[in-house]
């Protein structure tokens, strides 16, 4: 036993700590999942949409700055305008640091975000602001610079057509002086060739035109002029040198002019200044010079605008760097605490891994070593059983001669197998369930918590079962009593859940010393079942045997029984309930319908505890026994539609007939066929006292004198019912066991009498005597003091005998002892109007003899009859004759 | 130019006016492969070697007009190369004429034309002063000056010249549009020599009978386009049914004679794309042009 419960014990272990790994690793995974979920929430509400934001205002940012480049390198306001709207910057701007104004609070603090959240907006604003002043001033340089254009492409014309014109002049002049050679060349004089206009002017106009030339480069060169102090230096020295020079030939080319060429001179010149001033005027703001500078001006503007909105990006960059270190600072702190629960998390793991190994391989050990523990035992059991098939070989030697005693042999070894298939439980002596109980106990009953007692272990359900077994348990432990006489005194079966189980108890000595209990359990419930199912078979055996041997007394025994049982219903007093009971009781007995008399027995047990009737419940579960039994039978019993003659009866009316006898006389002959014959009342009563004999295990002689009488259907129905007790009583309290009867002489069947007769003083009377002991007055005094009775005389004993509820016996057994039975027969009989008369003498025997007067039973006489109709009594010598008064005086 | 081919896809030019247009114009035709047919003009740069494909010229070139006129100066009149003065338009057509001559002195043995008495003007400008007192130096005494300009100036240049005492042969190349300079001479135009590209109309050639049949007013100018569009038609024919730009200059170099009615029929190969190379010098007298041969005939005043 030790083995199996021992590897049970381990693999509930196993079990359990392998639970608690899974357990342990599942409250893991939750937690890890717990705090995982919570940082990815976090990252994905917080820290992540943060990066984003971040990066979009980075880009927003980039997108800014490359407006920026774009707008500076513009060359145009056309090109300018196509890049003015930068509503989409600002659009992503404000969105990304929206965004970033509602996930910074999640990361850090309310107050630190608001803070970092206005600086990234006073940056942005700045960056904004400057952007828009860059745009602008680039703007105006743009319009400067078109300005600028526009006057220098006139400009151009201008100078285009003065150096055409100076061309043209110079020409002139040119042909002037070339004629005067040519003059000089043809004998002239060469004085006017050398000092004369001429030259001067043609000298004069290639200055101007070289002077016009340098003045369109010069204009170029202010276009190109990088800054205001290059302009500045050009304006000062070369331009002013130029318009200087320019100014001093023209005057020159004017003064040595005359004419037409004259004034085509002076309105170049004035062509000229107007070039100048268009050129190098101060006071003109539309001066290319101030123009020029105007733009150069507006370029240094833009450039320092530039350089301020490269710091303000940069201011917003490092804000940004900052709101993205917090972002970054979030992630990793997400991270590494994930981390950090991730290895929390496998740690635990580990731990919940490695018990598990130890539990595992501690519990591997023992059951190794259980299993070695069931080995030995299997291999002491294989020996045990080599022993017993020796043994058992060595009995077959003898199997002929002892065959029955080998088979009683063989029972018991069916019994010990069946004990393989016993509970077996070991009880302590305080009644606790102590160390394993056997496997099919455990599956029974379930397993015992430490402390439990057997009886709330077993009778859980039953209190009062429960209570029983304490009571007895206390007994045994005790162990005052012998084992097995306290032992015999425990329940010994009991249902729990539908199946019945048998209790066994077995001591237990531990070094000589009562230690434990052994409470063996058998469910036999299907014993039982089968026990029923037999005892349900021969019951109906018993009816069927009955209902073919005689089936009017069968008839007759069902009618009653359903009247008494119908008066039980309405019995409210208990000792006429009990005296129902015992009629019903002793009938059934008779019948072979154990069951209902058992139940019968029990009602009565019932019932000796407590004031009144039945309950409705009991009465109904006895109608519900009682119809079940009948119900093979009764189809056959309630069909009427026969009746039955027998050969003696045939002949009667047969040879009636062909004495052609009288017609009513006739008539009456066929009317008695359906007339009770008292042989076959008699008969069917001697039956039952031989069966009761049987039962009680004494020799009974049964002798019939029917008389060939016949009384009235339905006649004798409520007495004959009740004689049963009356016969029982003979044979129990009356005959002798056999010793006894050896002891005194008597042969050693009792004689048994059955009588049934008209007697000469009138009435109908039925005799039912036995050669016993006769009454015993001595305990009918005795029982009658114990109720409280005063009786003197032996009449009165009698008559005290047959009240209900008094009985000379300790003990009342199915068959008779409870007083009530020979109650319930006067009470029958008086009722029917009759008598009762008693003869008795101590060891020769008691007479019982109900009288009827004629009227109420119709006896009719067979024609064959050989009525007795001797004397009253003596039949006994009686030493005391008792009658009943007879209510009704017959006539 | 572009926007005759590409939005009203002509596939040929016919007849362009002009030297400093014809600079812009070939390029075009060259990329957008479309031919250039009979420009008004004998600029050089029509008439590269080789050839360039879409590029075909009726008329003889500027070179060949003033490379007659050395010619005729020199073997007919029999001037020294040093008698020979040049004015020209300053600028791509003026120098296509003095390269033109240069070659021809060159050809003649005068390696220094360069050296040569040259008065340059400014392109639309009557500013011939200063060109004019390069030929009236004392040092230089042109006996012939070879005028490449425009009909205004060039007639500023030859009454200027003449009031100021420079007598010597004035020659126009063609494109000083004869009968402009004629009137803007008025009565300064007696004497003064202009080249040209096509024959007197008044001239016994088959395609000049059918010139003058034309009841157009007789002049250079009209003839040389008549002959452009003979010339373009005789190709055209020759294309096919069906012609395309690239039919038309297979056509033109597949080496058929083409007849203009004008001298003896011509065939253009892919090295050559020009009809003409005849020149046909004429000279004003008494207000009418009158075409001579011999330059040795020409009288100065």
């Amino acid at each position: 036993v030790k083995g199996p419960r021992s590897i049970e014990s381990n693999l509930v272990s196993f079990g359990i700590a392998l639970g608690s790994v899974l357990v342990v690793l599942v409250l893991a995974l939750f937690g890890v999942e717990h705090a995982l979920g919570a940082r990815l929430e976090r990252m994905g509400n917080a820290t992540m949409p943060a990066q984003q934001a971040i990066a979009g205002l980075r880009y927003a940012v980039s997108r800014l700055f490359e407006r920026q480049v774009q707008v500076l390198s513009t060359h145009n306001e056309v090109e300018l305008a196509a890049l003015q709207d930068r509503r989409a910057i600002e659009g992503a701007l404000s969105q990304s640091r929206g965004l970033l104004a509602t996930t910074l609070p999640e990361m850090v603090g309310r107050s630190e975000a608001s803070a970092a959240s206005s600086r990234l907006a006073a940056s942005e604003r700045d960056v904004l602001s400057g952007d828009a002043l860059l745009f602008e001033s680039v703007l105006r340089g743009h319009a400067t610079q078109a300005q600028f254009d526009t006057r220098t492409a006139g400009l151009k014309t201008s100078l285009e057509h003065l150096i055409q014109d100076a061309r043209a002049v110079a020409g002139i002049a040119h042909l002037e002086y070339v004629l005067e050679l040519r003059r000089v060349a043809g004998g002239a004089s060469s004085e006017r060739a050398i000092y004369g206009s001429t030259r001067i002017q043609q000298e004069a106009a290639e200055q101007v035109v070289i002077c016009v030339l340098q003045l369109g480069q010069l204009v170029g060169k202010l276009d190109l002029a990088r800054s205001e102090d290059e302009l500045n230096s050009i304006v000062a020295n070369e331009l002013a040198q130029n318009l200087a020079r320019t100014r001093t030939q023209l005057r020159v080319l004017v003064t040595n002019l005359e004419g037409d060429v004259a004034r085509s001179e002076r309105a170049m010149q004035e062509q000229f200044e107007s070039v100048a001033f268009q050129i190098s005027a101060d006071r003109d703001a539309q001066s290319l010079v101030r123009l020029r500078r105007s733009t150069l001006v507006e370029a240094g503007h833009a450039a320092e605008l530039r350089g301020r909105t490269q710091k303000s990006v940069a201011d917003l960059s490092t804000q940004l760097d900052a709101v993205e270190r917090i972002a970054a600072d979030e992630a990793r702190t997400s991270m590494s605490s994930a981390q950090r629960t991730l290895w929390g998390a496998r740690g635990l793991s580990l731990i919940a891994l490695v018990a598990a190994l130890v539990v595992g391989f501690h519990s591997v050990r023992r059951m190794r070593a259980s299993l070695g523990g069931l080995r030995t035992q299997n291999e002491q059991l294989e020996s045990l059983s080599r022993d017993l098939r020796t043994m058992n070989e060595g009995l077959e030697g003898l199997v002929a001669e002892r065959s029955a005693a080998l088979v009683a042999r063989e029972r018991a070894m069916c019994l010990v197998l069946d004990a393989m298939s016993e509970g077996l439980i070991s009880v302590d002596l305080e009644g606790k369930v102590a160390g394993e109980s056997s496997k099919v106990a455990l599956s029974w009953f379930g397993r015992t918590q430490t402390g439990t007692r057997v009886w709330q272990h077993l009778f859980a359900d039953d209190e009062r079962l429960s209570q029983d077994f304490q009571v007895g348990y206390t007994q045994v432990a005790e162990d005052i009593l012998p084992f097995e006489v306290s032992a015999a005194c425990m329940p010994q079966r009991f249902v729990r859940a539908g199946r019945t189980y048998s209790l066994g108890y077995r001591q237990v000595m531990q070094e000589h010393r009562f230690h434990q209990v052994l409470v063996i359990v058998n469910d036999i419930t299907n014993q039982v079942e089968s026990e029923q199912r037999e005892r349900d078979a021969r019951e109906q055996h018993q009816l069927l045997s009955h209902l073919l041997n005689d089936k009017q007394g069968l008839q007759v025994f069902v009618r009653e029984s359903e009247r008494l049982m119908l008066a039980l219903r309405v019995e409210k007093g208990r000792e006429g309930a009990l005296r129902l009971l015992h009629t019903i009781k002793g009938n059934t007995a008779v019948f072979g319908m154990e069951s209902v008399s058992s139940l019968c027995h029990t009602l009565e047990d019932a019932l000796g505890e407590r004031a009144g009737g039945l309950t409705a419940v009991e009465s109904n579960a006895l109608s519900a026994l009682w119809y079940t039994r009948l119900a093979r039978v009764e189809e056959l019993l309630t069909s009427e539609e026969f009746v039955e003659l027998d050969e003696e009866e045939f002949g009667e009316i047969l040879s009636g007939l062909r004495q052609r006898r009288d017609y009513f006389e006739l008539v009456e002959l066929v009317q008695s066929w359906k007339w009770v014959k008292t042989s076959l009342l008699l008969r069917r009563l001697s039956a039952q006292v031989r069966r009761i004999a049987e039962a009680l295990g004494k020799n009974a002689d049964v002798r019939i004198e029917h008389n060939h009488l016949s009384v009235m259907p339905g006649a004798l129905d409520g007495f004959w019912g009740e004689m049963i007790h009356l016969a029982r009583n003979a044979v129990d309290h009356g005959l002798e066991s056999p010793e006894e009867r050896a002891q005194l002489g008597k042969p050693a069947a009792g004689d048994i009498v059955l009588c049934t007769k008209v007697l000469p003083r009138g009435g109908f009377c039925i005799e039912l005597g036995d050669d016993g002991r006769g009454l015993d007055f001595a305990a009918l005094r005795a029982a009658a003091a114990q109720r409280g009775l005063a009786a003197t005389s032996e009449i009165e004993l009698i008559e005290i005998m047959f009240r209900d509820g008094v009985t000379t016996r300790d003990e009342a057994t199915e068959i008779s002892g409870r007083g009530v039975g020979l109650g319930a027969v006067v009470a029958a009989c008086r009722a029917a109007g009759g008598s009762v008369e008693v003869e008795t003498a101590p060891g020769k025997g008691t007479l019982f003899r109900f009288v009827y007067p004629l009227q109420t039973v119709q006896v009719r006489e067979g024609t064959s009859s050989r009525a007795t109709r001797g004397g009253s009594g003596g039949r006994l010598d009686a030493q005391v004759a008792f009658s009943s008064p007879d209510p009704r005086p017959s006539p | 130019v572009r926007k005759l081919i590409d939005t009203e896809h002509v596939r040929a030019i016919v007849g362009n006016v002009g030297t400093p247009t014809a600079v812009v114009t070939v390029p075009i035709v060259n990329e957008k492969k479309v031919p250039l047919f009979g420009a008004f003009t004998g600029a050089g740069v029509l008439r590269k070697t080789p050839p360039d494909r879409y590029v075909f010229n009726v008329r003889a070139s500027y070179a060949d007009e003033t490379a007659e006129m050395v010619r005729g100066l020199l073997e007919d009149r029999h001037l020294n190369p040093n008698d020979i003065g040049f004015f020209t338009q300053d600028d791509a057509y003026g120098d296509a004429g003095f390269a033109g001559a240069v070659k021809a002195l060159e050809a003649h043995g005068f390696k220094s034309a360069e050296n040569l008495p040259h008065g340059r003007y400014a392109r639309n400008t009557l500013d011939v002063e200063d060109g004019l007192a390069h030929l009236l130096d004392p040092r230089v005494h042109p006996k012939a000056v070879i005028m490449v300009g425009t009909y205004k100036p060039c007639a500023k240049f030859v009454t200027l010249a003449r009031k100021n005492g420079l007598h010597a042969i004035f020659a126009n190349v063609s494109f000083v549009g004869s009968a402009d300079l004629l009137k803007e001479l008025g009565k300064d135009a007696e004497g003064v020599v202009i080249t040209q590209v096509v024959p007197h109309w008044s001239a016994d050639f088959p395609i000049l009978k059918e010139y003058r049949e034309s009841r157009l007013e007789p002049g250079f100018v009209s003839l040389e386009g008549f002959l452009v569009g003979r010339a373009f038609t005789e190709v055209l024919r020759a294309a096919g049914p069906n012609p395309t730009p690239e039919l038309f200059v297979q056509a033109a170099e597949s080496g058929t004679q083409f007849d203009l009615g004008v001298g003896k029929p011509q065939a253009l190969s892919k090295t050559r794309h020009g009809f003409s190379s005849s020149v046909w010098p004429t000279v004003i007298v008494r207000g009418e042009f009158r075409a001579f041969s011999n330059w040795n005939e020409l009288k100065v005043r």
